[in-house]
């Protein structure tokens, strides 16, 4: 194929943009993402950017209908992020955004497995770059934090592929049957997914990222892991439990919470599980629900964190408790925020509606009665904190005298450009089932399915202003599994101290063991200066998880 | 908010008479579909449960107290 790889030209444009004088680099912000969304649009069907390696064939861009898809919606949050960011001056923040947009496209167009893991690992330290991007002491921690446990996940991952390949299997992306190098690279894309208990970087970390920077990270690293969950373990029973377990725990920790973005952070988790539900039903009617899931969820969830971002950006303020009364100083973002809660509640005409009502419809026409009930109390704990506490304390309960003010005009025209989007495919669903991986024979706007919706809705108002007292914020934070590395983290560090010469042998050790295990899965001339950038990663990660074992024992 | 909670009430007995006169019942369609307004007392009853739930998982210890902001660890263990 002769096309241009979309992951590329973020990966260009993060150069330039990095080198560029100021007054090229706003003209730049606008001209990479409209670039790499056309790249995306036109990019042909088939497998390309073929290297050999160790006499193995890799594929940096395979292009079929779900990378397609993914490569499309990201490549629109790349834009509407992008435009959202445009009034920063900050030139690091931008930088890393395309920089991870342009990973991400990396992973999702990749043919094989390795490809994946360097799109992968390369995301994560993208990432980590856009999270600290504030610079502050709690986002460098958190950004740290964010780091180990995605090394470990792609330790979790590269561990995986070379015993996959060890036992025989094929270096190329597709479905993974069961073997423990499978059970490995599952674990791998668990992390990025979020399923608990391996989910709580997520809430931990995209808080602290510039309300810039958010809006990416909302939308592209779990989303990348759904992808990889849909193409190597669609069908696999364990992710409709993992999932429908996401989809409440979620919620339930979403109202514990006091900060507005690690309430939305929260309903990540949840919205995630519905989608690794869809992918473990594993029924075209459930992959194309959890597709479809995915790319409204990139769009409202990247508007719902451009609405709490505007807040954010124009009180300084980002808790609840500190927050209220700004619907009439802010009531464009008021206005475009609503329209990402009523989506992500699945409110009938927006997008959600849709792509929730595909994923509990699968559950309910294969008889699983109790996933199909976890999923819709989920759906009212969402409707509960997003729709209806959040907006609540923050726009139209009593004031507690936070500056305010309408964001800047290209804030402004990437939610309203969002909220077009998640109207558009709420009243034309169509338009959504055309992208989708298999033909969708299900109906969302029929009487039956509205009117009950309707209810439900009316329900948990009824319930929300019923028990409005004791839903009002606490000046509190939670203790999530993070815990367990916080706690583990710092006894590591103390015994590193008491014995760092003990801790630095069984690094080597553990590193040794890494590189060669990655030869042997590679032949017999394995490329070192690989290995010598993952091996270290990976000591640091087994010694991690050694940690932890030992502590949880 | 007496009148927010009667137009509530008034949008669930709406729907739920709209599902009673222009929805069958279908042979495989399970109860709390097709009792008309089942889902809003499902919505009441899942919205007070959650509730119930987090408030409790609070008091059990998992909310603790923000020393100085939701950046700071939890447990006030470590910043690393």
């Amino acid at each position: 194929m002769s096309s241009v790889h979309p992951g590329f030209v973020y990966l260009v444009g993060a150069a330039l943009v990095a080198v560029s004088p100021a007054w090229a680099r706003r003209p730049l912000l606008l001209i990479v993402p409209v670039l790499a969304l056309g790249a995306a649009v036109t990019v042909p069907e088939g497998v390309g950017g073929a290297l050999s390696l160790a006499g193995y064939e890799l594929h940096l861009l395979r292009v079929d209908v779900w990378s397609r898809l993914f490569g499309l919606v990201f490549a629109v949050i790349g834009l509407l992020g992008t435009v959202y960011g445009l009034h920063a001056r900050a030139r690091g923040p931008h930088v890393a955004a395309f920089a991870y947009a342009g990973c991400a496209l990396g992973a999702v167009f990749s043919g094989d497995l390795l490809s994946l893991f360097v799109w992968w690992e390369l995301m994560a330290v993208a990432s980590f770059f856009l999270i600290v991007g504030r610079r502050t002491e709690a986002a460098l921690a958190a950004g740290y934090r964010y780091l180990l446990v995605h090394a470990f996940g792609g330790a979790l991952l590269l561990a995986g592929i070379i015993a996959h390949v060890l036992a025989g299997g094929e270096l190329g992306f597709g479905a993974l049957s069961a073997s423990a190098g499978a059970l490995l690279i599952l674990a791998g894309f668990a992390v990025n997914a979020a399923v608990p208990p391996l989910h709580a970087w997520l809430p931990d970390a995209y808080p602290e990222a510039p309300v810039t920077g958010a809006v990416f990270l909302s939308a592209l690293t779990t989303k990348t892991a759904v992808y990889a969950l849909a193409r190597g373990f669609a069908g696999d029973e364990l992710l409709v439990w993992a999932g429908a377990i996401m989809a409440l725990y979620g919620v339930v920790f979403a109202m514990l919470q006091n900060d507005i973005r690690r309430l939305l952070s929260y309903h990540i988790v949840s919205q995630v599980g519905y989608m690794v539900c869809g992918i473990g039903i594993g029924t075209p009617l459930a992959l194309s629900g959890a597709a479809a899931h995915a790319v409204c969820h990139i769009l409202y969830k990247g508007l719902l964190f451009m609405g709490t971002g505007a807040v954010v950006q124009m009180t300084g303020r980002s808790r609840l408790t500190d927050l209220g009364g700004l619907a009439r100083r802010m009531p464009w973002t008021l206005a475009f925020y609503a329209v990402g809660a009523f989506s992500i509640s699945g409110v009938p005409l927006f997008n959600g509606f849709v792509s929730k009502s595909l994923v509990v419809a699968a559950a309910e026409r294969e008889h699983l009665a109790i996933v199909e009930w976890l999923l819709s109390i989920a759906a009212i704990g969402t409707f509960l904190s997003v729709g209806l506490k959040l907006p609540w304390f923050t726009f139209l309960g009593e004031g507690r005298g936070a500056p305010a003010a309408e964001p800047p005009g290209n804030m402004r025209v990437a939610m309203a450009a969002a909220a077009g989007l998640c109207i558009l495919l709420g009243v034309a669903p169509g338009l959504l089932y055309g992208l989708l991986p298999h033909p969708v024979d299900y109906a969302p706007y029929t009487w039956g399915h509205v009117l009950t919706s309707v209810q439900v809705l009316a329900g948990t108002a009824i319930g929300f202003f019923w028990l409005l007292d004791k839903l009002r914020a606490d000046r509190t934070v939670t203790i999530d599994t993070d815990w367990v590395y916080r706690r583990g983290g710092t006894l590591l560090m103390a015994s590193c101290r008491a014995g760092g010469t003990a801790a630095a042998a069984a690094a080597a050790v553990v590193a040794r063991a890494g590189a060669s295990l990655f030869e042997r899965a590679l032949g017999e001339e394995p490329p070192t200066a690989l290995v010598g950038r993952t091996g270290p990663w990976v000591a640091v990660s087994l010694l991690l998880l050694t940690a932890l074992v030992v502590l949880l024992a | 908010m007496m009148r927010r909670m009667l137009a509530l009430w008034a949008t669930a007995v709406l729907a739920a008479a709209l599902q009673w006169a222009l929805v069958p019942p279908g042979p495989e369609v399970p109860w709390w579909h097709a009792v008309p307004g089942a889902q809003a007392v499902i919505g009441v009853a899942g919205c007070t449960a959650i509730v119930l739930v987090a408030k409790g998982l609070g008091r059990l210890g998992l909310a603790r107290r923000d020393p100085d902001g939701p950046a700071a660890a939890p447990d006030g263990v470590s910043r690393w």
